[in-house]
């Protein structure tokens, strides 16, 4: 347990002075290894965590039933920046099954806007299992 | 075709349109308690949702990358990596005249397979007591029906009193009987028993004895079972204030039995411990004195102002093996006005109730006593107090003058006339006439063993030969000095019909 938590601090440090410092990453780096001096076998999961926590906090996930252009991507990502105020990576992927629009995943917010959604809403506002 | 239209009609009002919701996901789940990252803006005490679960969560931990939260239901379908949204509402509960006669879990959904219940209002659980201009002090009283209790440790409505003692001794029994006789009292006030970490069997023997009592018509059951999760037991109480409050706040009187809060305080320092909250003294959590005390400051009696409705508060704590040194009972004693406590000893001597009555106190005291019982039970006190301590003398000497003798034998007849069987709650007017018998009837002479059958031979000359006696204590809240000389001829009478003279 104490490892583990271990872990995580070191990761959340790691991620968040590189975010800060991007120039000094060799630093970070050195500095990372000197801390671990007897316990080098953390550095992969550290690494490991600190990737994860870099996806969840900098990548935004992207689902659409269709393939977007390009100018249409540029659109989404300004009125995302918008929503969100702040930049983030947007990562693309296809999910038919939406039928229409997309659907877009951070760490603290999920947009709904696909026509999938709106048929779950509807089946739940009239669907059989309403309670009158 | 109606239905077509009527469903196009529907649709009509359908907007589509994105939703923005505030998430975040499942990083761990343990014992009930879920960690989740995100939900940046979530609020203490929120309501969260696991959609794919199909259950709620309460947030009770805001930590700088983590959100613990309690989960209202069962855990086991919530996986690592689930999404969990905010529902922005604060966790609120039905309440309302609907819920009588109902059984109920702590989420205010039905448990007696009798429907649906459609709630006059929804109240949040976490709410602040009354403050002190909204108060007004204790007056009116609420007889539990106990001879003893009425007399001696008399309840007011409004008043928190505290039944302790350890297992099996007849806690439950005082509150049952009290919420029982509720049903013939004159401005009778609604009832909630909390049952927090019962066992059902245990539970349905309660309501069945209510229902059989006709007492189930104006009772709500809250019930949070054993085998239900920490959230549940640790909610349960709040629920029945909650609703409790609902009939104070509209100028009608309730009474709330908690059974237990002790197990309510373990269920607490269950969850604080996964919550990792640092533990205190016997492990639990620094603030289990604010979980009881933001409960029971709750009860009160309102001022004419706010309405004049009261919520009255029977907490009831279990001690092991008789210790109230202990840390949770210390703590509820400390914030009720006053307890009721059962000592192991007298049970087993078959003296029950088996109320202590020398450590037993109501801090409101005669404040919440009508007239005639003021009347009767003034020198029972004195009386009881004096033949206990010459009883223990007794024990080292035979030798004992005339006066001695007289004050034990009477103090054992009044003990013997304090003595009542459970789920027998007593009329208030027939408590008075028992306890004036006890006090002032010289009942000396006779034996102890016929002294339940004077009782039963009082009660019944009183009801069938001498109706205004007790349509006055009743009705005019009076017991007069010609009722009282009434009373002493007929107890004369029978004692001579028992063959027992006075020279």
């Amino acid at each position: 347990m104490k490892k583990e938590k271990e872990v995580t601090i070191l990761a959340r440090s790691l991620y968040l002075s590189l975010k800060e410092n991007p120039e000094k990453k060799q630093e970070i780096f050195s500095n990372l290894l000197k801390i671990l001096e007897k316990k080098k076998e953390l550095l992969f999961p550290i690494l490991k965590k600190a990737e994860n926590i870099y996806k969840k906090e900098e990548i935004a996930e992207l689902v659409s039933a269709l393939d977007f252009d390009k100018e249409l991507k540029e659109e989404l990502e300004i009125k995302i920046q918008d929503i969100l105020k702040e930049k983030k990576e947007i990562n693309y992927s296809l999910d038919e099954s939406l039928l229409a629009g997309f659907r877009l995943k951070t760490k603290d917010i999920f947009i709904k806007a696909s026509l999938k959604d709106v048929l779950i809403k509807m089946k739940k506002k009239y669907g059989l299992n309403r309670t009158v | 075709m109606d239905l077509i239209e009527q469903f196009k009609q529907q649709l009509k009002g359908l907007e589509i349109k994105g939703e923005l919701e505030e998430t975040g996901e499942v990083i761990e789940v343990k014992d009930g308690v879920v960690k989740l990252s995100g939900l940046k803006n979530v609020e203490n005490f929120e309501l969260i949702e696991f959609e794919e679960a199909n259950v709620l969560g309460l947030v009770l931990n805001l930590e700088e990358y983590e959100v613990g939260v309690v989960v209202l239901g069962e855990s086991r379908n919530i996986k690592e990596g689930m999404i969990a949204k905010r529902t922005k509402k604060v966790f609120s509960i039905p309440v309302g005249k609907s819920l009588l006669g109902r059984v109920v879990d702590p989420l205010g959904r039905p448990l007696d397979g009798k429907g649906e219940i459609k709630a006059d209002e929804y109240l949040p659980l976490e709410r602040k007591g009354p403050s002190v201009i909204e108060r007004s002090p204790v007056s009116a009283p609420i007889h539990t029906g106990i001879k003893m209790v009425d007399a001696l440790i008399p309840i007011g409505k409004g008043q928190r009193e505290l039944i302790i003692g350890d297992r099996s001794l007849g806690k439950t029994a005082i509150a049952i009987d009290t919420i029982i006789n509720q049903k013939k009292e004159k401005n009778r006030p609604y009832c909630i028993y909390v049952a927090c970490g019962q066992k059902k069997s245990k539970v349905k023997r309660l309501i069945s004895t209510l229902e059989r009592e006709g007492a189930m018509e104006y009772t709500t059951v809250v019930f949070a079972a054993a085998d239900d999760p920490a959230s549940f037991v640790y909610l349960a109480p709040f629920s029945g204030a909650t609703i409790g409050e609902y009939f104070r706040d509209n100028k009608e009187d309730a009474l709330v039995v908690y059974d237990d809060l002790t197990k309510q305080a373990w269920a607490w320092r269950e969850i604080s411990l996964i919550l990792r909250r640092p533990p205190g003294r016997e492990a639990y959590p620094g603030d289990v004195f604010y979980l009881h005390s933001r409960l029971l400051e709750r009860a009160a009696k309102l001022s004419p102002e706010r309405g004049g409705g009261s919520l009255t508060a029977l907490p009831i704590i279990e001690t092991q093996a008789g210790d109230i040194s202990g840390y949770i009972p210390t703590n509820v004693i400390s914030i009720t006005d006053g307890q009721i406590f059962l000592n192991s000893t007298m049970f087993k001597k078959e003296q029950k109730p088996a109320i202590d009555v020398g450590t037993s106190v109501s801090r409101v005291g005669s404040a919440a006593q009508l007239k005639p019982m003021k009347k009767v039970a003034g020198r029972l006190k004195l009386d009881l107090a004096q033949f206990q301590e010459l009883e223990r003398f007794s024990e080292f000497t035979e030798e004992l003058d005339p006066q001695t003798k007289k004050t034990i034998e009477k103090g054992k007849r009044i003990r013997e006339i304090l003595r009542q069987d459970d789920l027998n709650p007593m009329p208030f007017e027939k408590e008075v006439i028992i306890i004036f018998a006890g006090v002032n009837g010289e009942l000396e002479d006779i034996p102890l063993n016929k002294i339940k059958n004077l009782e039963k031979d009082l009660i019944e000359e009183v009801e069938i030969n001498h109706k205004e006696i007790l349509n006055s204590i009743r009705e005019k809240e009076d017991f007069s000095d010609d009722d009282q000389k009434k009373v002493l001829e007929i107890i004369k009478k029978i004692k001579a019909d028992y063959g027992f003279k006075r020279d």
